[in-house]
């Protein structure tokens, strides 16, 4: 059975009509040839000649053949022959998938991972790895690629310590039926993993702490400890400088994660004077953490609760200099926040020592540290009966496959049509001479 | 036998007219031309050999002893050959010799001939009108001469043989001989008077008709535009009018051959593809009373 991988090029047969179309017109015209004299000579009727078919039937056979081999290369033609299937069904293209969280990170995970990926490599018609900390995303992008590779059984092989959550069997329905699917486990069991977690924020006689994350089998706990450090990059504008200290005390004995000098907030409450620089719309492309605190803190449902309990102490200014974060209970802006700098400033229209001041400035707080996720702290693994249950061999080529051929028969009609025009060229040649006339000088 | 593609594609004439000569001459031990000035010398027996021609009959009737005359030759002959060189002699096949090449080496050979006889011979040549003449006269340079404007011969313009034939006549100072070499395409009435008038004038005529096999045969298959080499005429036909090409072809040269016949002409018709030397063989022993064609 005979398909076409650019069938399009089919419509191509259409310029067969062209060699046919001038052999008519050449027959139009006759050779003229120079002759001693017409005395002798008959005319025959111009219009007999135009109604006549052309002649020269076995040059035309080859033109219209030459034409439509390589119209039929163009169209790329695959011939689905049971050998041809055969050969497609013993190759296999593989995709591996690599598991790059940070539990693999781990130097006895990483070389394992690199042996059990370069065993993987060798034996496949074509292989990819696709590298990522989340193992679902690479397994869709495998998918992806092993829809657009040649004809042939595909598969895809996860190198992984699968921790619990690597993988859920909802991760799996993207890739099809007929690909298979394999699991190679790396590294040995992890007994305990522990990790740095939060900086909490300190200040006024409330010490600085760190976490720190430890987790076993069996438990999971959380060490708090006080640091001898300054917190840097939070500052604090107001009239009222013990305001000020009261309001930092509140934020600190409530807990709050510690401010970074590399992402600097300035809250600046009535009567601060903020002498450096002025002010400027947050863009988009300008200091993405300022934009992102922002959108964080109109999400947070505390500080809107907050807002609507509260009346701003002052109109805002009407300018597009400043982006709304949050409104009283009247619509009125209560917090608006601008760029100085690299510095993300905040203004609140509320007292510094008002309980709504305290909301913001610990949401302003955990809205630039941002959502706190150690997944790869996880110790527990996948059970290996799951991961046997996943597992399955690649199914046969599917019969569609053939349009993802990379070779097809093309090679066998251009070689026909070269043939053709060899062979073209010699008749023609030989014709030619035959009907030379030579006039002597 | 003598390749005519081969013997016109040789430059130098002169070689080529020795060569078909020698090779012509080879067993013809008489020669075709006589001498016309020949005074009366003296009776001798007649011996077998002698040409029958020179026989006195009256002598014999008288006498009953066969004596034959024997004449001492005063005056050479003269001989003019006028060469057709209008464009459609210009017509050959690819590979092979054109009627003006054949005409070329013919007009070489004979003239090579004659002129080693002893005799005079002069050139004409025409085409629309006449180009070269060559008085009749003797001797090597005047033949180199003669050669030398055969060779810068080129074939064109139309046919005018009659005009030709006309002027070779009125220029040959006495009685000769002229020899005609052309494909013959002019009108035939005109022609036919030009040579009944030189007969009458007493010059001996001999007509080389040269013709190609394509003339002939008319070769050709499916539709040809053929243009005529000398009008530029072109007219639309095709193989299948070849029966009745040859039909008329056939007539032309029946014609030509009893209107020579009829006037006592020596008619030769050659073709390009014939060996040279079989084609001057062929005209010799004709003109010796052995062969005729």
């Amino acid at each position: 059975m005979i398909r076409w991988l650019n069938p399009a090029a089919l419509a191509g047969l259409v310029l067969i009509a062209a060699p046919v179309i001038i052999h008519l017109l050449r027959a139009h015209r006759a050779d003229r040839l120079l002759f001693p004299t017409l005395r002798f000579v008959r005319t025959t009727r111009s219009d007999a000649i135009r109604l006549r078919l052309p002649s020269d039937w076995p040059l035309l056979f080859l033109r219209v053949a030459i034409v439509g081999s390589v119209v039929l290369s163009a169209a790329q033609p695959i011939a689905l022959t049971t050998s041809r299937r055969r050969a497609w069904n013993a190759r296999t293209v593989r995709a591996v998938v690599i598991d790059t969280g940070a539990s693999m990170r781990e130097s006895s995970n990483q070389a394992a991972a690199r042996a059990a990926t370069d065993a993987e490599s060798h034996g496949a018609f074509l292989t990819r790895r696709f590298e990522g900390a989340v193992v679902r995303e690479s397994v869709v992008r495998a998918t992806a690629w092993l829809s657009t590779t040649p004809p042939a059984r595909s598969e895809i092989v996860v190198i992984s310590d699968f921790q619990e959550g690597t993988l859920k069997s909802d991760d799996l329905r993207v890739v099809p039926p007929s690909t298979g699917l394999r699991f190679v486990r790396v590294g040995g069991d992890v007994m305990v993993r522990t990790a740095e977690g939060l900086r909490l924020f300190g200040a006024g006689g409330i010490v600085p702490k760190s976490q720190r994350l430890q987790l076993s089998g069996l438990t999971s706990s959380v060490v708090i400890t006080g640091e001898s450090r300054a917190d840097e990059g939070l500052q604090v504008a107001a009239a009222d400088a013990s305001a000020v200290r009261r309001l930092l005390r509140t934020v600190a004995k409530g807990g709050a994660p510690s401010p970074d000098a590399a992402e600097p907030l300035r809250i600046q409450f009535d009567g601060g004077i903020v002498s450096n620089g002025s002010p400027r719309p947050i863009e988009v492309d300008d200091h993405r953490w300022m934009l992102k605190t922002v959108l964080r803190l109109r999400n947070d449902t505390s500080l809107a609760d907050a807002a609507r309990a509260t009346t701003a102490s002052r109109l805002a200014d009407a300018t597009d200099t400043w982006t709304i974060v949050v409104r009283d209970r009247v619509g009125q802006p209560l917090v608006e926040a601008a760029a100085l700098g690299r510095e993300l400033l905040m203004k609140i229209a509320a007292p510094p020592d008002s309980f709504f001041a305290a909301v913001a400035l610990r949401a302003a707080l955990i809205a630039r540290h941002g959502d706190i996720a150690q997944p790869e702290l996880e110790i527990a693994r996948l059970d290996s009966a799951q991961l046997t249950s996943w597992t399955r061999l690649a199914g046969p080529v599917a019969d569609d496959a053939w349009q993802r051929s990379d070779r097809s028969d093309a090679r066998w009609f251009w070689g026909a049509a070269l043939l053709l025009l060899t062979l073209e060229q010699v008749i023609r040649r030989f014709a030619g001479r035959s009907e030379e006339v030579r006039v002597a000088a | 036998m003598l390749d005519p593609a081969l013997l016109t594609s040789i430059g130098d004439l002169e070689m080529v007219a020795r060569v078909t000569v020698d090779g012509t001459m080879s067993g013809i031990h008489r020669s075709p031309f006589h001498g016309y000035s020949a005074e009366f010398a003296q009776y001798r027996h007649y011996r077998p050999g002698d040409d029958l021609k020179y026989v006195d009959w009256k002598l014999f009737a008288r006498t009953d002893r066969v004596y034959t005359k024997q004449y001492r030759e005063t005056t050479n002959m003269l001989a003019q050959i006028v060469v057709d060189a209008s464009a459609s002699m210009a017509y050959g096949r690819q590979g092979s010799a054109s009627k003006l090449d054949y005409a070329r080496v013919l007009t070489a050979a004979l003239s090579y001939l004659i002129s080693e006889q002893g005799d005079a011979i002069g050139l004409v040549t025409y085409g629309e009108r006449l180009r070269d003449y060559i008085p009749s006269r003797t001797g090597r340079l005047h033949l180199r001469r003669l050669l030398i404007a055969l060779s810068k011969l080129t074939a064109s313009g139309e046919t005018s043989s009659a005009s030709a034939l006309q002027r070779a006549v009125d220029l040959l100072k006495r009685r000769g001989m002229l020899i005609l070499v052309s494909d013959l395409y002019d009108e035939d009435e005109r022609m036919e008077a030009e040579l009944r008038r030189a007969i009458r004038i007493g010059h001996e005529l001999t007509v080389f008709h040269v013709l190609t096999r394509d003339e002939l045969e008319f070769p050709f298959a499916g539709d040809v535009e053929l243009e005529d080499l000398e009008t530029g005429q072109r007219v639309l036909t095709s193989g299948a009018m070849s029966t009745a090409y040859r039909r008329g072809f056939a007539d032309f040269l029946e014609r030509w051959r009893r209107r020579c016949t009829g006037l006592g002409i020596d008619y030769m018709r050659v073709t390009t593809d014939a060996p040279l030397d079989t084609a001057l063989r062929g005209y010799l022993l004709q003109r010796s009373g052995g062969v005729s064609t």
